[in-house]
């Protein structure tokens, strides 16, 4: 219902969309308005003035970005008045701007220089009337994490408040009242920066107020070569530039007009050294032993030869480049001539898509999240999951006010601060809320004329004050999380999704997270079809002998199995070859090791969760052959060509076709593996997505170890305090964590984030499965 | 080059002169057709010494391309800055806002780079003919420019030295007591040149009649500067287009009518005399005040600014990280060097970077003429037609 207006800018007559702020249709017709606080990131803030306009009829200039057109409107966007008021405000900010240009950061792209240069400031008079004693010092904090802050270089423009609050919706930055009626940047609280550490307000800082520690002092801003590539850390799929000097990565940045709108998360923005640290593998080992390319290949062809072909099998991690993962499936398929070859994928998000009927709108732009009149989130934290995912909620819910968010989840996370409806469920109850919601969808009329829908399962979960919602909804966003799918219900839990899809269909968008980053890539070079084999059956493969040797591309087992499974995997396979970027605990036991290029050093793409096949561009160079020229080299030798013109993806975005219009019969009695009085969660957090994402900086720093979280009364039950540690005993074997007091646990459930090298909570869950029941008790001593 | 040449009959030879041959003043190729000694055809071939900076320019700012403009034709790296900074200045329109004093400080910086860049062409020319006297006259002379350049700006062959909006910096103490000195004693010291060559017998001999090109194929090769005076073109820039300070200076503009290396000699014999001439009313007419403009968005703050107040140091970041933005627009300048007309081609799409720049060079120009003037004329006449084109391949090549 977008209403057009007729507004005049500057004597020019345009037509523009009611909705628009002046700003906004100035640009949108190639007008230019200096604005320096203003960003479609996170909208009008109105701190910096300098977009002040003249509209006829108003005594005082308005200003741009904040004034909404109305028909009629004549606005003259230059004039000796503007120019003195823009003047003024420049005035005030070089007053008490200290003279570092020479050792800032920021300089050569700083937007202060910028708007001098722009109107020429010649001259301050301002300057001449304060006394520079008086200036008063500004706080530099030097004890924040990752961020650097200098309030004597801000200009309190609010950007980075802004952003914190309406994009990252953390909100911890405010601008605070200091002594006198001075005004700075701080956190809310006066405590230390603790945070998501995501570097937003880095990225929106017009000046070097806000920088990143860890490139303080690397490298000038005009030295950096930009090279545009795709994060390889969750499916997100954020577009980032790599800035690079002397063939290293120095920061990363990501520009305004890219589609996460210049958004990127702590993984994205601070972890770039991962391409040059030295847990990356760099020579080819065979038995222990370093080697060269050509004698790996001869001993790997030698071994494959001596194989059995059907004893042979592969998993993908879904890490690499669609290339390699392409590769490795031909290299099984077409070599081996056998289909025993799974992906990590098909642990979670594979389940769904083998469920979601091809009628159902899937892969869909992550922009349409922000649009649509409801937003369900269910079975995980989003922020942990998907960061891009959430800045889209965070954009429908807070900025454009458009959706209303439903969150389905057993703990209270960000996306309820935005004021949406919580559906809570006790951990292993999803189930019960997806047939309950299905029962409802059904009663209240969706659906009607699909077979099966009277056979559904029926449960008992309230889901009174969502229906209402629903029914009021016309464009629904419904968003599964990766934990939902890592459950051991999970094909069910899939098909109970895939039924309410159904029964919403042609009103609602599925989206699914997933922290591999090619994941859905792996799913379009047909990973999880094999009859054959299913990465689940892996242990009990191993154990009954079938698998002779096991080729791991980028998978580590010890990631996605518990200890003892993995172990019980090593000591059944006879030869585990393991292509990877980094060591691992698999990098020891494997009998060959392949390097495999960091995505920093690789030319190929990434497909993410809308389904776009992205680029990934090389940035740095790096001496190892990328997984597939080896996985070819390797297939030659063995007999086979393969052909490298079946690697390349002409699409621009892919299509999963699903199978045809189904209502499933869900299973809904499940089990809670183990015993005791506790839920043990093992969940995401934001600052991992395998092991080796811990070897970069800018998460090593954020978050070093994984705790148990739990509530304070728990805690206090128990009698323990923060940072002591506690035996978990559950389903596996028992595990020392450390514990995190958190208000937002509910009583009687704990987690503890995976993926950190202190602990493997797939040991208290065991493998393929992250839920289970625990009982807690103090450990003395700590870790042992 | 683009022909290839093949003798059609026995008494055809085809001859390779250059690359590396010491009468060639850089790196040119001749392929020459020769029947006995004279020449049927001929075809210099060039690019030896191509550099890319016109693309160079494309990927730097307005002032970084300065100092190459110095190695374009180093014999006159003055009259290359200057040319190139009006050209800029020309497309950001201060051309009238340059204080008076830089301009007769580029004035005689150029004058005097027009002597030096003669009194080179002069010594090679005789040296390339057999007149070794004349080159240990000219070079001595040149020393006393060279060192009063290294006074201004403290080099003696690049200087970069004229800056958009001026000059780098004031002359310094005792540079005009200097040159009065020289402008007094230089008129003699041309005296003596011609002494030595002028009625010279082998010279006349080497030079009269040879290299001749007529008035209308002077025009439509395009050729500029003394080599158009030589063939009875009154053409100057600084008269007919004029720049800079020379409105206000009384010179004459020689010409001579019998279209051969000789009267080229002549032209540029008597352009040092008119250049001396205009050195005199420069240390006359110069006056004080500041050497570069100011306040400009367009012109670098000076250091104690940059030093002191915030916002002249942020600017002076923008200008010298992002460049200057200069207006959206295209705009061409040419100016007289002492090779002929440099110009400058300069297309801006408002970035700090020009989009396209195209460097008129004349040495390039003159020598595609050379193959008119050759022809008929023994393969010793193709030392004395290149001596009298004075080309330099710096500029040339590019």
């Amino acid at each position: 219902m977008e209403k057009k207006v007729k507004i005049k800018i500057d004597g020019r007559e345009f037509e523009v969309d009611s909705e628009k702020s002046i700003l906004q249709a100035a640009r949108e017709n190639g007008i230019y308005i200096p604005a320096i606080c203003y960003s479609d990131r996170f909208g009008a803030i109105g701190a910096c003035r300098i977009c002040a306009v003249e509209i006829a009829g108003m005594k005082k200039p308005m200003l741009s970005c904040a004034a909404k057109v109305k028909d009629g409107m004549e606005v003259i966007t230059n004039s000796s008045v503007l120019d003195a008021l823009r003047r003024d405000v420049i005035y005030e900010w070089d007053t008490f701007h200290p003279l570092q240009c020479g050792v800032c950061d920021k300089s050569g792209e700083c937007e202060l220089q910028n708007i001098n240069y722009e109107f020429n400031i010649i001259e301050n008079p301002k300057e001449a009337q304060t006394d520079p004693l008086t200036i008063p010092q500004g706080t530099i904090h030097y004890e924040w994490k990752i961020i650097h802050h200098d309030a004597n270089l801000c200009i309190q423009c609010r950007r980075c408040v802004a952003v914190c609050d309406k994009v990252v919706n953390f909100g911890i930055l405010a601008l605070v009242k200091k002594d006198g009626d001075r005004k700075e940047i701080d956190t809310k609280d006066g405590k230390p920066l603790d945070c998501e550490f995501c570097g937003q307000c880095v990225s929106v800082c017009p000046t070097g107020a806000m920088s990143s520690k860890l490139f303080k002092y690397k490298a000038r801003a005009w030295e950096l070569k930009k090279v545009q590539t795709t994060c390889g850390f969750c499916s997100s799929g954020c577009q980032m530039d790599l800035n690079v000097k002397n063939n290293e990565v120095l920061r990363v940045t990501s520009e305004e007009e890219t589609p996460n709108m210049g958004n990127l998360c702590n993984l994205g923005r601070f972890n770039y050294m991962l391409g040059a640290s030295d847990r990356l593998i760099k020579e080819y080992r065979f038995d222990s032993k370093t080697t060269t390319q050509d004698s790996i290949i001869s001993e790997l062809t030698q071994m494959l030869k001596n194989t059995p072909k059907e004893k042979v099998f592969g998993i993908s991690g879904s890490r690499e480049t669609l290339k390699d993962s392409i590769a490795f499936k031909m290299f099984f398929n077409n070599t081996l001539s056998n289909d025993n070859i799974d992906s990590l994928s098909s642990l979670n998000i594979g389940k769904l898509y083998k469920y979601l009927p091809k009628s159902v709108n899937t892969l869909n732009s992550f922009s349409d999240i922000s649009s649509s009149d409801l937003i369900i989130c269910f079975g995980g934290d989003i922020a942990n999951e998907m960061p891009r995912i959430d800045w889209a909620i965070t954009r429908g819910s807070k900025l454009l006010k458009t959706s209303k968010v439903i969150s389905a989840y057993w703990k209270d996370t960000k996306i309820d601060t935005l004021g949406s409806i919580p559906v809570r469920y006790k951990p292993g109850k999803e189930l019960d809320f997806l047939v309950s919601f299905a029962q409802a969808l059904v009663t209240n009329g969706f659906g009607s004329g699909l077979d099966g829908i009277n056979n559904l399962q029926s449960a008992d979960f309230d889901v009174s004050n969502i229906i209402e919602e629903v029914k009021k909804a016309n464009n629904i966003s419904f968003i599964v999380c990766q934990e939902a799918l890592e459950r051991d219900c999970s094909e069910d839990i899939a098909k109970a999704v895939s039924n309410i899809a159904l029964l919403l269909k042609g009103k609602v968008k599925v989206y699914s997270s997933s922290k591999y980053n090619n994941a859905f890539g792996d799913l379009y070079a047909g990973y999880g079809t094999s009859t054959d084999f299913s990465v689940k059956n892996i242990v009990e493969f191993a154990r009954e002998g079938k698998i002779d040797t096991l080729l791991l591309l980028n998978a580590d087992l010890y990631s996605f199995l518990s200890d003892s499974d993995a172990k019980l995997v090593r000591d059944n396979v006879k030869n585990i070859v393991l292509f990877d970027t980094f060591e691992s605990k698999t990098s020891f036991i494997a009998n060959a090791v392949v390097p495999v290029p960091f995505f920093t050093s690789q030319d190929g793409n990434f497909i993410n969760a809308e389904g776009v096949v992205n680029k990934v561009n090389k940035a740095v160079e790096c001496a190892t052959t990328s997984a597939w020229e080896f996985l070819f080299k390797l297939s030659t030798n063995l007999g086979y060509n393969l052909s490298s013109a079946r690697l390349e993806v002409k699409e621009k975005k892919i299509s999963i076709s699903g199978p045809s219009d189904t209502i499933y019969q869900v299973n809904t009695h499940y089990e809670t593996k183990g015993s005791g009085n506790f839920s043990f969660i093992a969940n995401y957090s934001k600052f991992r997505t395998s092991i080796y994402s811990g070897f970069g900086e800018g998460a090593k720093l954020a978050q070093s170890q994984s705790s148990l979280y739990i509530n304070p009364q728990d805690a206090e039950k128990l009698g323990i305090k923060d940072n002591e540690h506690v035996k978990v005993e559950g389903a596996g074997e028992s595990v020392i964590l450390p514990v995190k007091v958190d208000e937002k646990m509910p009583i009687g459930c704990v987690s503890a984030p995976i993926w950190f090298e202190n602990v493997n909570p797939y040991n208290i869950t065991g493998s393929f499965n992250n839920l289970a029941l625990v009982s807690l008790s103090k450990a003395e001593g700590g870790l042992k | 080059m683009n022909k290839t040449y093949v003798a059609e009959n026995e008494r055809e030879v085809i001859v390779n002169m250059g690359p590396q041959h010491p009468s060639t003043h850089g790196v040119l190729r001749f392929v020459v057709k020769l029947d006995g000694e004279k020449i049927v055809e001929s075809d210099p071939d060039v690019g030896y010494l191509h550099r890319g900076f016109e693309k160079f320019a494309e990927n730097m700012t307005y002032q970084q391309f300065m100092p190459f403009t110095d190695r374009l034709d180093y014999l006159a790296s003055m009259n290359n800055n200057f040319a190139y900074a009006m050209a800029v200045e020309k497309l950001l329109g201060i051309s009238g806002e340059i204080p008076q004093r830089a301009e007769y400080i580029r004035v005689i910086m150029a004058e005097l780079g027009r002597i030096a860049s003669h009194l080179v062409w002069l010594a090679t020319h005789a040296l390339d003919i057999g007149a070794m006297t004349v080159f240990l006259y000219c070079f001595r002379e040149r020393e006393y420019i060279l060192d009063m350049y290294e006074m201004a700006c403290g080099n003696r062959l690049t200087y970069n030295y004229i800056r958009i909006g001026g000059v780098n910096r004031d002359l310094p103490d005792g540079f005009l007591d200097k040159l009065k000195e020289f402008v007094k004693l230089f008129p003699s010291k041309v005296k003596e040149y011609h002494t030595l060559l002028s009625k010279n017998r082998i010279w006349l001999k080497r030079t009269k009649n040879i290299g001749y090109i007529s008035k209308e194929d002077a025009i439509n090769w395009g050729i500029a500067g003394p080599c158009t005076r030589g063939s009875g073109i009154d053409w100057d820039l600084r008269r007919d287009m004029p720049y800079s300070a020379y409105p206000q200076l009384n010179f004459e503009i020689p010409v001579y009518h019998n279209c051969d290396v000789y009267d080229r000699y002549l032209v540029r014999m008597d352009e040092m005399i008119q250049s001396n001439r205009i050195l005199e009313q420069c240390i006359q007419k110069i006056p004080d005040g500041p050497v570069m403009m100011k306040d400009s968005p367009y012109v670098w703050d000076p250091k104690e600014d940059v030093m002191k107040k915030n916002y002249a140091l942020m600017k002076h970041f923008v200008k010298v990280v992002q460049g200057i933005k200069a207006p959206v627009g295209e705009t061409y300048f040419g100016a007289e060097n002492p090779k002929g007309e440099l110009g400058f081609y300069i297309y801006s799409n408002g970035e700090g970077v020009p989009y396209r720049l195209k460097i008129r060079s004349p040495s390039f120009i003159n020598l595609s003429a050379m193959p008119v003037m050759l022809k008929g004329h023994y393969i010793a006449d193709i030392i004395s037609v290149i001596g009298s084109l004075d080309f330099v391949f710096g500029e040339c090549d590019r």
